[in-house]
């Protein structure tokens, strides 16, 4: 479609009317406050305000009108970003995960239509926190969760987010303070945050036309004259917390978030998740499919054969697991490699070769 | 172009011929529909259900995400499909997002809806989104501004477009019209089409203390593309909290019911957005209103 005439300009707006919307904004993203296990509106914030509004009609003032508003504005946000990081919040408990959302739209607040994009660069902001104080043994056994590279663990790559070092300062002071109060493991919480990133990158990322693999293509692989595409929505997750029994899969697209706050009490907490630590890793391969986003698990040995395989091919694919695991590892890819292509291009992992 | 709506009440809504032309599916005059939500998509394939049209949420579509749009393609393949907003800002002071406007002209002919709506209201300033439906005062020095930005709204998505009443907390010092002169002046000087949400007009008459029904006498029934329905929060301190996570209230239904002796017969529309019950018992609420009409 592209002879839709461009909207034309329209007239400009009253100035006392910009002035008045510009006070409501600001007031809108003005903080909550934090007190007694819930946020509500401080009277002050709406102080501009109150002598532009009709404090004389029938119920409540005009100060809990405009706090209605207020908290709708924060509780909105609070629950797009719970579903957007469902395992995050669950881990991190619905309270102290709003603190941690209060603390990004603080200095992120939406700049777009879309709800689905108040999540942006919110993992990046506290991964980077997170990567800053988990011990370093900690984080030799679970690396954030994550082994793929391409979840940045560095503060600066997100959408929006401040360059303004000493806010920087600020913000990482206060989400270690807000941290300090959540009583799970900090690599528990880096893991349920990769994996929910990874679902909301996938959800933002291109579909793939579906591919089907062929035994020529196999034996192309297998003798290495051919590489794979691997998808542009690919991650791939390890964890070592039973993280994803605190939440389901993204769901396909995003609720109306709009008429969704109702009030600042976000009903009563859940009880925290078991912390309980998995006997073996687990690799959780994330996609984008029609209709949504597809979830899978892999062996570690696979897990390592879909890293590698982006960047190489699959000679150099198993030299390297020859390196990492015992003999009986290798035998197991050898013997499963066939199936295992087929699977990857069914579930959207590979979208094609490379010559 | 303008776009021409006008119809008489108990008539089909009559569409423009160019409209017409490139394939719009109006709706039947007594039709029922629901706002399509994303957990009921698969009872949705799995079972599609009794009523004659969806309502979407254009900006849960119109976003980087293609899941939504191939969800929809199944949805549209079967359903009249209506595109309803959140985000146009027509009362707002940031510029008209021209790049979204033409996204969603994309999505509306390549559904052949057959119109637009968003709430007359404010939703973004100084370059920030706020996610909600803020009132705006009732000030005659604004319907200028209003009517010009819902014509070139209008204009740049090629389709009739339809503004709705808001439900709203607050009043400002500054109005000097009823919500319901406010509302006429703008539809009849931007030409536009109504959608008249029964819920909002009881949630406001009760929050500012009117009568919903004098409201209803001031309707420009000949304009009203449809009738929204919701279900809200009557909270402790009085107020009625507009959150569409319940069934209608029975005061809303007896509204809806006068409505209808007064401008029906008209397309109904049930919105439900959180506590989302399963698809049949929404579909179920929505055919009451069926039985309620007298």
């Amino acid at each position: 479609m592209n002879d839709a005439p461009p909207a034309r300009a329209a007239a400009a707006p009253p100035a006392w009317w910009r002035s008045l919307q510009d006070d409501v904004g600001r007031f809108l993203r003005s903080p909550l406050e934090v007190g007694g296990g819930r946020f509500h509106s401080p009277r002050e914030a709406a102080a501009n305000l109150q002598p532009r509004v009709v404090d004389d009609g029938p119920g409540p003032g005009a100060d809990a009108r405009l706090a209605l508003y207020h908290e709708q504005y924060w509780m909105r946000l609070f629950h797009s970003l719970q579903q957007t990081f469902p395992r995050a919040a669950r881990v991190t408990g619905y309270f102290a995960f709003n603190r941690l959302a209060a603390t990004h739209f603080a200095t992120s607040p939406p700049r777009s239509a879309d709800l689905a994009d108040v999540g942006r660069g919110f993992f990046t902001r506290l991964q980077a926190v997170l990567d800053g104080v988990l011990v370093p043994d900690a984080r030799a056994r679970a690396p954030h969760g994550v082994i793929d590279a391409r979840l940045p663990s560095l503060i600066g790559g997100g959408t929006g987010v401040t360059d303004d070092v000493d806010d920087l300062d600020e913000q990482v002071r206060a989400v270690r303070a807000i941290l300090r109060t959540v009583d799970v493991p900090w690599s528990m919480l880096a893991q349920a945050l990769a994996l929910d990133e990874a679902c909301r990158r996938a959800f933002e990322a291109p579909t793939a036309p579906r591919w089907t693999m062929t035994p020529e293509v196999i034996a192309g692989l297998r003798a290495s004259r051919l590489g794979v595409r691997t998808a542009a929505s690919f991650s791939l997750v390890r964890v070592d917390w039973a993280v994803e029994a605190a939440a389901v899969i993204t769901p396909a697209l995003p609720e109306n978030a709009l008429a969704n706050a109702a009030g600042a009490d976000d009903g009563p907490e859940p009880p925290p998740p078991s912390t309980t630590r998995l006997r073996a890793p687990i690799h959780h391969v994330i996609v984008a499919r029609e209709g949504g986003v597809a979830h899978g698990i892999v062996d570690p040995v696979f897990a390592r054969l879909l890293l590698r395989m982006r960047h190489s091919r699959f000679d150099d694919a198993v030299r390297h697991i020859e390196q990492q695991f015992p003999p009986a590892a290798l035998a197991h890819l050898q013997a499963s490699f066939d199936g295992f292509a087929a699977g990857a291009a069914d579930n959207g992992w590979w979208v094609g070769t490379t010559a | 172009m303008k776009a021409k709506v006008k119809a008489k009440a108990n008539e089909p809504m009559t569409l423009p011929t160019t409209f017409l032309k490139s394939g719009p599916r109006p709706l039947a005059r007594d039709a029922v529909g629901l706002g399509l939500r994303p957990v009921h998509l698969a009872a949705i394939r799995e079972s599609p259900p009794d009523i004659d049209f969806f309502e979407i949420i254009a900006e849960n579509f119109l976003g980087r995400s293609e899941a939504p749009r191939r969800n929809l393609e199944a949805v549209a393949a079967r359903y009249p499909v209506v595109a309803h907003n959140v985000s146009l800002n027509l009362l707002g002071t940031d510029p008209l997002d021209v790049g979204y406007l033409r996204r969603l002209r994309s999505l509306v002919e390549q559904h052949h809806m057959p119109y637009v709506t968003d709430h007359l209201c404010f939703c973004a300033s100084e370059g920030t989104h706020h996610h909600d439906l803020l009132p705006v005062p009732l000030s005659s020095s604004l319907v200028g501004y209003a009517v010009d930005r819902i014509r070139a709204v209008q204009d740049a998505l090629g389709v009739p477009f339809g503004i709705e009443n808001a439900s709203t907390y607050l009043r400002f010092k500054d109005d000097d019209l009823t919500e319901q002169e406010f509302l006429r002046r703008i539809v009849d000087g931007a030409d536009c089409g109504l959608l008249l949400d029964v819920n909002n007009v009881f949630v406001a008459s009760v929050n500012h203390g009117f009568d919903p029904h004098a409201w209803l006498d001031a309707v420009p029934w000949e304009r009203v593309f449809y009738v929204h329905l919701a279900g809200h929060l009557q909270r402790p301190d009085g107020l009625r909290h507009d959150t569409h996570d319940r069934a209608v209230d029975d005061d809303v239904w007896a509204l809806y019911r006068e409505a209808w002796r007064r401008g029906g017969p008209f397309p109904t529309l049930l919105e439900w957005d959180d506590h989302i019950p399963p698809l049949d018992v929404a579909v179920r609420e929505v055919r009451r209103a069926i039985e309620m009409r007298p």
